[in-house]
């Protein structure tokens, strides 16, 4: 019976094999030639020359490298200088006028007082209090239309999430945000050969989304607005959508 | 045991992890010509070596600072080296891709009639076959590290290998292999 080629490079490697399967092909001399066969094929895989790669393959990673570092330089300042704008706005925002009128009605204003302030539909300020502080009247009320970028971006995605609870709404963009992590960690690693460009926009939108999730954090940390926190998932959501389509169209893309 | 890697000297390695462009050059002279070659006969493909390299460097850079510099920096380059080109294996794009459509590598010269036709074999084989047979014979990885590394078992690296060694045979003997390999000389040569 025929040597299998499993067991000869087992005895090859000098790894662990039944005695008597070893007693039967050290008696067999075609399995011995065999054997030095498969020695011969591994040493000379071994020999094979080096090959020196084709010029010019530094100079890409060179440019590469130089681009992910300037994204990086860019977004860490870009972050920090966001990450600042938003502890004064959230400190701003705890010690505002309307929270200071807030409590001192509460404390001695009549009951239907304290409701007329209060009932505003939305619980959060109309307007922030730097654009207030900016407008002639200041003394204005604050059912004035609003303009702040969470607005914006709430009301443009409002056609995609409507729900009258707007804890749902959170918690569907928290769902959709952990469902995008989780199709972007099944896209294969890290891209494939690309470009300086691309890799600087796939390097500017992760920078983004850790930006993103930094704010995130301070929001939940300091127990910011439901809606602030439901903006910033909203963002996460969008910009992961962008990552998203840029891997997947890397991913597709033949480079020859 | 002697290593089988280039060195790199400390200085150089010190001068890179602080971020020197001039020591990644060094380091890349340096270990380029390991990670091209391992690449190019693992992906049978001149294309996907270079990318391979390419990528290869990129995180050798970015994650300089998480090696501990408590072994040997070849190993640690050969490892991310190796497990780019399995990336590159598992990718969808790399299945579809005809084997045909890939440039194969060739040695640059020299006696290179024998290296030739093995490096041709070599081409030949399935993809998974041909990783296992230079991850093993040549990489000296053991059969439980290929496992790992693939997702798999032992006995499964230990089968491929076999295989591949059984499909050496076949394509080492073939008239028509070596004749192939005669007529393409010239040209693979210059390739």
């Amino acid at each position: 019976m025929r040597a299998r080629t499993e067991d000869l490079l087992t005895l090859r490697d000098g790894g662990p094999i039944d005695a008597a399967l070893r007693a039967r092909l050290a008696a067999d001399p075609d399995a011995a030639r065999e054997i030095e066969r498969l020695t011969r094929v591994a040493e000379d895989l071994r020999r094979l020359p080096v090959l020196e790669p084709p010029p010019g393959i530094w100079e890409r990673i060179a440019a590469e490298t130089a681009a992910r570092r300037q994204a990086r330089i860019g977004l860490r300042s870009r972050a920090a200088a966001a990450a600042a704008a938003i502890a004064a706005v959230a400190l701003l925002w705890l010690a505002a006028p309307w929270r200071a009128a807030d409590r001192v009605e509460t404390a001695t204003a009549p009951a239907d007082r304290v409701e007329t302030a209060a009932a505003p539909s939305e619980t959060r300020p109309a307007r922030l209090p730097l654009e207030r502080a900016a407008e002639p009247d200041s003394g204005a009320d604050y059912a004035a239309p609003r303009v702040d970028y969470a607005d914006r971006r709430l009301d443009s995605a409002d056609r995609r999430l409507d729900s009258a609870d707007p804890r749902e709404d959170y918690a569907r963009l928290v769902a959709e945000s952990a469902r995008l992590e989780l199709m972007l960690s099944e896209l294969d690693g890290s891209p494939r050969l690309m470009n300086a460009g691309t890799a600087r926009t796939i390097a500017d939108l992760e920078d983004y989304i850790g930006l993103v999730d930094e704010q995130l954090s301070y929001a939940e940390a300091r127990g910011v607005d439901l809606r602030y926190r439901e903006a910033l998932w909203r963002e996460r959501v969008d910009v992961m959508n962008a990552l998203l389509y840029v891997r997947y169209a890397q991913a597709q893309r033949p480079t020859y | 045991m002697s290593s089988r890697f280039p060195t790199a000297e400390p200085e150089w390695l010190e001068r890179a992890r602080r971020g020197d462009m001039h020591a990644h050059a060094r380091l890349y002279e340096a270990f380029a010509p390991m990670v091209y070659t391992l690449a190019c006969r693992m992906l049978a493909s001149r294309t996907h070596a270079e990318d391979v390299l390419q990528e290869t460097f990129v995180e050798v850079i970015r994650k300089l600072h998480t090696w501990r510099g408590d072994g040997e920096f070849g190993i640690w380059v050969r490892r991310i080296a190796v497990n780019k080109c399995l990336m590159h294996l598992r990718s969808c794009w790399v299945s579809r891709q005809a084997p045909l459509d890939a440039e194969p590598c060739a040695p640059p010269g020299g006696d290179a009639a024998d290296g030739l036709l093995l490096e041709r074999a070599l081409a030949a084989l399935p993809p998974t076959a041909r990783a296992v047979v230079l991850l093993h014979d040549v990489e000296g990885y053991t059969h439980q590290e290929i496992g790992r590394l693939m997702g798999r078992t032992a006995s499964f690296s230990k089968s491929q290998l076999a295989r591949a060694h059984d499909r050496l045979r076949e394509l080492l003997n073939d008239d028509v292999t070596r004749t192939e390999v005669e007529l393409c000389e010239p040209v693979l040569k210059t390739c």
